[in-house]
């Protein structure tokens, strides 16, 4: 423990330099003068409140100035108790009694007896969303990961956007031609709009291209959630109408992380398995006929499997790789659960 | 003022362990007054290290105050044992490393706290050094 009283603190990786009582200390004394300023705040505001010429509820000289100053009040005292409360919890508790009170917690199973434990596999993420679906062809189709929706519609709203300002600076620019006021401010802004719209137009076209040409991605597979050791069927269905120099489909697996850097919460991933299963060369894709294949998986004994914790992610996925020119080139993910042993 | 001692000390065949093994574990305190040690809290825990957020889960909890022995004295040779889940796994990753260990954390006078762990590795997930490409 430090000799004296430091104001500014370093955290330096796990530890920190100061005292944690004294941070305890000094985080309770910052709660409960909230509390306490939330307390005198409301106090005076009902002392005046009844001390008011014209005690009739909900009328002036008390009306909106009574109710934002109860409002700030009540704010203050919830955030004080409750953050003393939560100090008052903390101190002296330390992180493995606490996560052993939430464990024996969450191991109270007070809805159904039936239910699997949730510590039977600690860690591991639950696989029965990912086989809510039958297949047509094997057991289980495999549910996509959406991750280019949203930069789609981004696209899109960005050239909306732009096209609509740069339509209404032109219909702007055109009427002052006419009326011979054109200024230079005018103009400039058109440009600049001009050309964030042709920027952004490109992008959207190829886009919307890729999504109308590349049809559905469908994979089914043989049993969910995947074993070590064990062996898989796959069956890989692609539709649209296009050319692939390969269409391929990849074991992979991802870490993923997510932490915090000042106020913003960062995620980083990382690939660190891929494994090819399939590739088909030279595909030639119908809007009448799909693209099918089956192939075998193989899943090894020497593997980590999938985990699920609070900021860190071990994800497993079955990747489709389609490679053709321009556009016509994707990557789709297909989550998949990879859990040790076979007793289930 | 000396600081106190914790050792700790697991039973068996080193330092590797498989899913559905039993842990057996001892541990003492020592160099520290009887009436200065208030609790002691003995855990198995795996925990994150890494780039992200640390995430922690306990496995096995037991706590001791002294108030709750006869003798007072929480000092001597502790033993227990526990049956070790079958996941998460260790594991040694890029962004991710899962570490599993024993840890022994004292509860002093004045508020002061001291912990000691003696980590283990769960199973035989590999290494991860880099990208793994295969074909």
């Amino acid at each position: 423990m430090s000799r004296w009283f430091r104001v500014w603190q370093k955290k330096r990786g796990r530890r920190r330099t100061g005292s944690s009582l004294a941070g305890s200390v000094g985080e309770a004394s910052f709660f409960g003068l909230l509390l306490l300023l939330g307390g005198i705040v409301q106090v005076y505001a009902f002392i005046r409140y009844t001390q008011a010429p014209s005690a009739v509820l909900l009328e002036p000289p008390v009306g909106f100035q009574f109710w934002l100053m109860v409002l700030i009040s009540t704010s203050f005292l919830l955030i004080g108790g409750g953050g003393l409360v939560l100090t008052a919890l903390q101190t002296g508790t330390s992180t493995e009694r606490r996560a052993a009170l939430v464990k024996r917690a969450a191991d109270i199973d007070l809805i159904n007896d039936e239910l699997p434990s949730p510590s039977e596999h600690p860690g591991v993420p639950g696989h029965k969303s990912l086989n809510d679906s039958p297949g047509v062809e094997l057991q289980y189709r495999l549910p996509v990961i959406q991750t280019q929706t949203l930069a789609f519609l981004a696209t899109a709203f960005f050239c909306l956007v732009c096209n609509s300002i740069v339509i209404g600076l032109l219909v702007l620019l055109v009427r002052e031609w006419v009326i011979g006021n054109l200024q230079i401010a005018l103009i400039a802004l058109t440009v600049f709009f001009g050309a964030m719209a042709g920027w952004s137009s490109p992008s959207f076209v190829r886009q919307l291209r890729m999504r109308a040409g590349i049809g559905a991605t469908t994979l089914e597979i043989s049993d969910h959630p995947l074993h070590p050791g064990n062996a898989y069927e796959v069956y890989l269905s692609q539709c649209g109408r296009l050319h692939l120099r390969s269409l391929e489909v990849l074991l992979v697996c991802e870490e993923e992380v997510t932490y915090r850097q000042g106020t913003d919460v960062r995620t980083e991933r990382h690939v660190v398995v891929e494994e090819l299963i399939y590739r088909g060369q030279d595909c030639q894709i119908r809007r009448d006929q799909p693209y099918e294949a089956r192939c075998p998986l193989r899943i090894s004994e020497n593997i980590m499997h999938s985990f699920q914790g609070q900021h860190n992610v071990i994800q497993w996925k079955l990747m489709v790789r389609g490679q053709g020119t321009g556009w016509q080139s994707f990557e789709r993910g297909f989550p998949v659960v990879i859990a040790p042993g076979v007793s289930e | 003022m000396l600081d106190p001692l914790i050792s700790i000390r697991l039973k068996g065949q080193g330092r590797i362990f498989w899913p559905g093994q039993e842990l057996d574990c001892e541990y003492q305190v020592d160099a520290v007054e009887q009436v200065d040690l208030r609790a002691v809290e003995a855990s198995v825990i795996w925990y994150t290290e890494g780039k992200g957020d640390e995430d922690l889960g306990i496995h096995y909890f037991e706590r001791r105050v002294a108030a709750d022995h006869s003798t007072g004295d929480l000092r001597p040779m502790r033993h227990f044992r526990t049956t070790l889940p079958r996941t998460p796994l260790s594991y040694s990753g890029i962004l991710v490393k899962i570490r599993w260990c024993v840890r022994v954390r004292i509860f002093l006078g004045r508020g002061r706290s001291a912990f000691f762990e003696v980590p283990f590795q769960l199973g035989d997930a590999p290494e991860i050094h880099d990208t793994e490409v295969s074909e």
